[in-house]
């Protein structure tokens, strides 16, 4: 599950395989967080607290708030 | 139905001194705007009183017919009086006839039919002049990414007249106040009429008088109710996608009605989509959808659409409509708005 949310965070920001990790702090701008969020309800189904994703500071807290 | 925007046309690509090259050709890649018409000095009043004589005109409509004029907008002309006084005299209308505003934006072209809908099924009136425009390039700030290229203005004017043998006009509407500050011009009016309250957020690339759009919130805002929404038009009209021969969006972005869409499984090739050459225009776009998509340059539609408006409030409505030769007329480029 980890590995896919990391995916998708890559996805949403256009950047390249691997290279979004746990233990990074994580700066995204607002057309990222809306296409993460459009990628998570359409692979996995899940509707995305705006207010929460946008306060997700940290790689890992976007895992979490994805994976509860 | 007619259709009014602005002579001057923004490329988005042009913003790319401001915010970078990169930063814009992502923006444009996402929202599908690459251009928008946006007024100079005029008002949506402007835009909407051109279409208005624009239908009046293609129809050998006499104005002294009107006996109801219903103005939609966030963008009126003054604090008071209310914009459709100001209309009524403008386009000649009859001094009998009632006319009114209604501060609505992306929900306010469906609201506005459900209104004059209302009036003429009750009897109140037999002909309602809808006017729905808005000029929210004026309440953008230059710098701030997030909605210097995304919005447009326009103005539409609809006749809608009572008719025994219509076919019924079912709506489903709605609204969710706790989205209030989610897309929100915060100060200007009697909440904070000199703007100086607190600004919404620390940024400072817009200020109290200017625009302030929440992104992710009304994307989520989108992706619960809309669907809801469709469903329940599909059910109280006992249609599913077969019957419908368009789906007429508010046409907020690109990217949020083509996921919608995708999620809704709906045939895209039905699924109307103007962004690009007008932008998002807050309250005119599903009109000017219809006028620049469904039909070119101007000439009857017929089918059954579904028109459902959803955004600022949070505020949402819908209707599935049987058209049986409307006339829409030729898009009007409007050349010195305000003069």
């Amino acid at each position: 599950m980890t590995d896919s949310i990391l995916s998708l965070i890559e996805e949403a920001m256009e950047a390249d395989e691997g290279c979004i990790q746990l233990g990074q702090p994580l700066e995204w701008d607002s057309l990222a967080v809306v296409a993460f969020m459009a990628l998570v309800d359409e692979r996995l189904n899940k509707s995305l607290s705006a207010d929460k994703l946008n306060r997700c500071e940290t790689v890992d807290a976007v895992v979490e708030l994805v994976s509860a | 139905m007619a259709c009014a925007v602005p002579e001057t046309v923004h490329e988005v690509l042009d913003l790319a001194d401001q915010f970078g090259i990169d930063a814009i050709k992502k923006i444009i890649a996402s929202t599908g705007v690459e251009r928008r018409r946006v007024v100079a000095d005029g008002c949506a009043s402007d835009l909407c009183a051109a279409a208005a004589q624009r239908l009046f005109s293609d129809l050998d409509v006499d104005p002294g017919s009107v006996d109801a004029l219903i103005f939609v907008s966030q963008t009126h002309d003054y604090t008071l009086p209310a914009t459709a006084c100001v209309l009524q005299e403008r386009l000649g209308l009859p001094v009998s006839a009632a006319a009114f505003d209604v501060a609505l934006g992306c929900s306010g072209y469906v609201y506005g039919l459900w209104l004059a809908a209302s009036l003429l099924s009750s009897g109140g009136s037999r002909r309602v002049l809808l006017l729905v425009g808005d000029t929210v390039s004026k309440l953008v700030a230059k710098t701030d990414r997030s909605v210097a290229a995304l919005f447009g203005d326009g103005g539409s004017a609809t006749l809608l007249d009572h008719d025994e043998s219509a076919a019924p006009l079912p709506f489903v509407l709605g609204t969710d106040g706790r989205g209030a500050n989610h897309l929100i011009v915060p100060g200007g009016a009697f909440r904070d009429r000199q703007g100086t309250q607190k600004t919404l957020d620390d940024s400072d690339v817009r200020g109290r008088f200017d625009l302030y759009m929440n992104g992710a919130e009304i994307f989520a805002f989108t992706l619960k109710r809309v669907p809801e929404l469709v469903a329940a038009l599909h059910g109280a009209t006992n249609t599913s996608s077969h019957e419908i021969d368009k789906y007429v969006f508010h046409q907020a972005n690109r990217f949020m009605l083509q996921h919608l869409a995708k999620r809704m499984k709906l045939p895209v090739e039905k699924v109307v989509l103007n962004v690009q050459n007008f932008g998002n225009t807050s309250s005119t776009s599903i009109p000017l959808a219809m006028s620049t998509a469904c039909v070119e340059q101007g000439g009857r539609t017929n089918g059954c659409y579904m028109l459902a408006g959803f955004g600022v409030g949070y505020s949402w409505a819908g209707c599935v409509a049987q058209l049986n030769d409307m006339w829409i007329s030729p898009l009007t480029i409007m050349p010195k708005v305000g003069q």
